[in-house]
């Protein structure tokens, strides 16, 4: 048996990956096992992975992921735990089921960082995820974020979030007078510091307000 | 082994040379042993601070070059035999030494001194690196104005990075107006605390007596009659030492500002 198995269980179709070394040599060895059952599966069938190892492998699980839906299957579900290696009947374990990860919730798999600091000129934050800093972001410094940005501090560097395009992040700060903010490709330029001020993108604008004027809701139902 | 300090501001022109060349008067003059390193190199000052500039024989770059051995290269000081500068070469430039040689010559005198204050050249580039490389502590100096704390705030970050720690970076405002600050006219203590939120080891008043002992070649400290002036500079070295000696509020330090008017008036009457 190699490191990569298929199983008919209660759940469906389970891909069980057990260990590997190379996410390369992974997605050849699925790749071999699904053509061996080439034509059992429809279009858009789901399936199940499951990991033996979920601390070894969680930074490959989104790149597992999105390999096995490009091969044109859903993945309906991500378990942890073992298939047995029962002589009779291969029966799963399952420890664990994870929240299924999509493109959208991508960032979840970076974990927030967080910041104790002061963020000095000349020096950056840079993360994919999620950024929340507790301190002051000084004049010069900058905040780069995939995700959303919080500062419990006064913010006056520069601060990008949404880097990779994400119109919905959102920047909060407790004094927000930056040099520049940026969400997506939208910049703004403030001419008076807001307290308490939350920045988000609007019809293709970045608005920032203060928290307490701002409809949450419309920030966070932007997409309606 | 001796304490290494470099004293460094980003901006040029904030004073670190002339408080490089007080702070180590005073500490010598308590009877430590002092070195003070010039590592601004091509562009020298500490000797003409110090008004050793006649007493040079090497410098630096010879001990680097291994012309000569450091101590050879060391200018002991004309009134206080326990404090001592190695000189900068004005011929040669910041890239001809390394921070390994640096390094290098911090530890051949290490043993001798109790203390080494190292006077860094105004930037960030190979000069600043050059000065930092030996030191443990590092004081930033800055003057209440905008572009010298956003280069305190750089040069404190650059600090941070070489591994430097919070609690070894003591930050001193230079050039400090109290009249100003009461008119609202300056940034306040609090202002460039919030700004840099680093531990301020003293508060320096602007003075004009700075220049008369810069060019008279005779650091402020060993002048006569700037007693005031001396308590305020052995307050920082006393807070470098480790004790607990409170900075003068804004209202002593403008009652000596005015102490200062009243006497220099009386000269003028005379």
């Amino acid at each position: 048996m190699g490191n990569v198995d298929l199983r008919m269980t209660k759940r469906g179709v389970v891909l069980y990956i057990e260990e590997y070394d190379d996410l390369d040599d992974l997605f050849v060895q699925i790749t071999n096992k699904f053509s061996q059952l080439n034509g059992f599966f429809a279009e858009d069938d789901k399936i199940s992975v499951m990991l033996k190892d979920k601390e070894k492998h969680s930074k490959d699980i989104t790149e597992i992921i999105s390999f096995i839906e490009k091969m044109g299957f859903k993945v309906g579900e991500i378990l942890v735990g073992e298939m047995s290696q029962n002589v009779k009947q291969k029966t799963l374990s399952v420890k664990e089921k994870l929240s299924l990860v999509d493109e959208e919730d991508k960032s979840r798999m970076n974990p927030t960082k967080v910041i104790k600091k002061t963020v000095r000129s000349g020096q950056a934050i840079v993360h994919d995820g999620d950024v929340m800093l507790i301190g002051n972001l000084n004049d010069g410094g900058e905040i780069i974020a995939g995700g959303n940005v919080v500062v419990i501090g006064e913010a006056r560097g520069v601060i990008r979030a949404g880097s990779r395009g994400n119109e919905e992040a959102i920047i909060y700060a407790v004094i927000m007078s930056p040099e520049l903010i940026q969400i997506a490709n939208y910049v703004i330029h403030l001419n008076e510091p807001v307290v308490n001020a939350i920045g988000y993108v609007r019809n293709g604008k970045v608005l920032v307000e203060r928290f307490d004027t701002v409809k949450f809701g419309q920030v966070m139902n932007h997409r309606e | 082994m001796a304490k290494v300090y470099v004293i460094t501001s980003g901006k040029g022109g904030v004073g670190k040379t002339t408080l490089t060349a007080n702070l180590g008067t005073i500490m010598a003059s308590k009877g430590d042993r002092v070195a003070l390193i010039d590592a601004d190199i091509g562009m020298k000052n500490l000797d003409v601070v110090l008004g050793l500039e006649n007493r040079i024989v090497y410098t630096s770059m010879d001990v680097v070059n291994g012309k000569v051995d450091v101590f050879d290269a060391l200018v002991r000081h004309k009134q206080l035999k326990n404090l001592s500068l190695l000189p900068a070469s004005q011929v040669a430039t910041k890239e001809m030494i390394s921070p390994d040689d640096m390094k290098k010559i911090v530890s051949q005198i290490s043993e001798k001194f109790d203390y080494i204050f190292i006077d860094c050249p105004a930037g960030i580039e190979r000069g600043f690196r050059n000065a930092v490389a030996p030191a443990e502590e590092a004081i930033v100096v800055t003057t209440p104005e905008l572009p010298a704390i956003t280069d305190a705030d750089r040069v404190i970050g650059l600090l941070e990075n070489m591994n430097f720690e919070d609690s070894k970076i003591h930050l001193i405002i230079n050039r400090f107006k109290p009249h100003m600050v009461r008119h609202g006219d300056m940034l306040t203590v609090d202002d460039i605390k919030s700004a840099l939120s680093i531990d301020i080891i003293g508060i320096v008043p602007d003075s004009e007596d700075v220049i008369v002992a810069t060019n008279k070649g005779i650091p402020l400290a060993l002048m006569d009659g700037k007693d005031k002036m001396g308590k305020i500079l052995e307050g920082i070295v006393l807070r470098l030492k480790g004790e607990d000696v409170p900075i003068p509020t804004l209202e002593e330090l403008e009652e000596k500002q005015s102490w200062w008017k009243n006497f220099r008036n009386l000269f003028k009457r005379d």
